[in-house]
């Protein structure tokens, strides 16, 4: 009961946020000297065309009118027409929202998946060579430029070798459409070859994108581990004569993950915002690479759209994280 | 002090660290010098375009036939001037409004950290990228549109510690012997604030030159034909896989220098705020 009053709250709060977010963005994206509409209907057009367009857009109207239009239209759940693809701006976002959670929840696997083992290792072998070692990757980790990493990876992995794809989600059949994600839907079929496309695909973008997840991960995951094997327990445990696979796995595990857990809302972020170039790069047909895609043609509607979007998915993430943190460590919830 | 110069100069990856950033800093300064064909800025070769590493060209040349080694070395110029006025805008405006709004809340201090919030609502690229492009592109709107959406990172944290400082018993005595605010904030707020902001604009740089890559690289932030690393990187996309050493070598400068920043910072973290060490950075 308290968690769901706590949700309510925090839900109440991230809305005059997200109302100032699609404030900025609208302002932003209107001080552009470009008419929109040129892009539209090419350079090409008409004054007559050009004029017919702005005003079915209702570009010529002043801005605050534009801008309780568009309020008007999202308090029915409309978010507009993308200037660049002519449809509905939540059709669009409807079909790219799987490819991306696809990619984000695969890389955010890897990242626990690797970043966890390597965290632990370095802590449990502190200050050897291991453990600089595994420092230089986590550094390395954040350092690395997303596109030039994924340039890499396709040059070597895909040009070279032959190994992966070098983009897109599928090669060519697609698993009927049931929930968007081409793992899932090949499962359901089930088609042994479409999964395996589907993983061939989903592979490099994913492990480029993990990258600073991984590194994050390790982080927490080191300096938690340190923390918690220094702790009175954990020494009274060690001069018990314990096992220390029974100190490090049942006692210190739990109480070393809640600092990588309370981050996982961060890492999230890190990854969300990573999409925007990895999507790009591996012709991903996912929401970082329609993003992109319409802020450089100045499609409005689909700036905003995608802005509210992804700050909506934030205040979820976050306060999905809090309400897991408050189910492994009991103690947080009285702080909500 | 003597001791804090120690304990930095064992920690041998933020030495490596500092190491890097200074050679960045020499390197950018004589660029005319260490370059081999400074005039490859802009002069094009179209007799020896695409030319593999060798002892002529040891990074090869681009698609123009220009020396790839001068144009990375003049890069470091193009990312000097970036991370160091970006990083200083943002922290004037973060550090002002966070000391602001921290010293004397009110309607206006939280208006403050309302926009603060809606910043940090959304990936700070996701704007940096919309910015840019609204401002059209060139090296000072990439700048600017890095500067606009970097500050709240910093008023968040000056915000949090002025609040912290401004409770403790020496402001209360100070204020109470009839000390002006003005004076509090400039000689008791300030220099206990300074460590994190040092920090955190060390730990920033690095994000900053990543943004200004990726920037570079979508074609909205330095235009050919600046040698800026990410648009190298971009333009060297339709010669692969042959010509390799036009996406690997820009694209290397960049994660030297970052990692190189990041080194550094983390090294700074743990002399001068320990409390901070290993902890979040976004």
């Amino acid at each position: 009961m308290k968690i769901l009053a706590y949700i309510l709250k925090r839900l109440a709060i991230s809305l005059p946020t997200l109302f100032g977010l699609i404030l900025v963005v609208f302002f932003l994206s209107r001080v552009i000297p470009a008419n929109p509409v040129i892009t539209l209907v090419g350079e090409y057009a008409s004054p007559e065309q050009i004029k017919e367009m702005t005003e079915r857009y209702g570009f010529d109207k002043p801005v605050y009118i534009q801008f309780f239009q568009y309020l008007k239209k999202l308090s029915h759940g409309d978010l507009g027409y993308s200037l660049r693809s002519t449809r509905p701006v939540m059709d669009e976002l409807k079909r790219r929202l799987p490819p991306t959670l696809e990619l984000v929840i695969a890389s955010l696997v890897i990242s626990v998946l690797l970043g966890i083992p390597v965290g632990v290792i370095a802590a449990l072998r502190r200050n050897s060579w291991l453990d600089h070692c595994l420092r230089a990757f986590t550094i390395g980790g954040v350092a690395i430029p997303g596109f030039w990493l994924g340039i890499m990876l396709q040059l070597i992995l895909g040009l070279y070798l032959n190994i992966f794809p070098l983009g897109g989600q599928m090669s060519g059949a697609e698993p009927p459409h049931v929930t968007g994600f081409m793992v899932i839907d090949s499962l359901l079929v089930p088609d042994g070859k479409l999964l395996l496309d589907a993983l061939y695909h989903l592979t490099l973008p994913a492990l480029t994108l993990s990258m600073p997840g991984v590194a994050t991960i390790a982080r927490f995951t080191r300096s938690g581990f340190l923390g918690v094997m220094q702790s009175d327990y954990i020494v009274y445990s060690r001069s018990m004569g314990l096992p220390r696979h029974l100190i490090v796995f049942k006692y210190a595990f739990r109480n070393a993950i809640v600092a990588t857990v309370s981050q996982i809302g961060l890492i999230m972020g890190i990854l969300l915002a990573g999409t925007v170039v990895i999507e790009y790069i591996y012709f991903w047909p996912g929401i970082g690479a329609y993003m992109v895609d319409v802020i450089l043609h100045f499609d409005y509607d689909g700036i905003l759209g995608t802005t509210l979007l992804i700050g909506v998915a934030f205040v979820i993430i976050n306060i999905t994280v809090d309400v897991i943190q408050a189910y492994i460590d009991p103690k947080v919830i009285d702080t909500l | 002090m003597r001791s804090t110069a120690k304990k930095f100069l064992k920690d041998t990856s933020a030495v490596i660290g500092a190491g890097v950033v200074f050679a960045l800093l020499v390197t950018a300064i004589f660029a005319p010098y260490l370059a081999p064909y400074p005039e490859d800025v802009r002069k094009v070769h179209p007799m020896q375009r695409l030319e593999p590493p060798s002892w002529k060209h040891p990074f090869g040349t681009d698609d123009v036939g220009r020396d790839l080694l001068s144009r990375v070395i003049f890069g470091t110029r193009v990312t000097i001037i970036i991370v160091f006025s970006a990083t200083s805008i943002s922290m004037v405006i973060g550090v002002l409004m966070g000391i602001f709004a921290g010293y004397y809340p009110g309607w206006l201090s939280m208006a403050a950290m309302r926009i603060a919030d809606i910043f940090l609502s959304i990936p700070q690229i996701i704007l940096a990228i919309a910015l840019a492009h609204a401002l059209g592109p060139s090296i000072p709107n990439l700048i600017l549109a890095i500067a606009l959406t970097y500050w709240p990172l910093f008023t968040r944290i000056v915000y949090a510690e002025t609040m912290s400082i401004k409770g403790r018993l020496f402001v209360e005595a100070t204020l109470a012997i009839g000390a002006k605010n003005f004076r509090v904030i400039a000689l008791h707020a300030f220099p206990n604030l300074m460590p994190s902001i040092v920090v955190r604009t060390t730990i920033g740089m690095g994000t900053v030159i990543l943004v200004a890559a990726v920037l570079g690289f979508l074609g909205v932030g330095a235009q050919p034909p600046t040698p800026e690393w990410g648009l190298m990187v971009a333009n060297s996309r339709e010669y692969l896989p042959d010509a390799w050493w036009f996406a690997t070598f820009p694209g290397m400068a960049i994660f030297v220098v970052v990692m190189a920043f990041n080194m550094f910072g983390d090294g700074l973290r743990d002399i001068i705020d320990p409390k901070l060490r290993r902890s979040s950075r976004k």
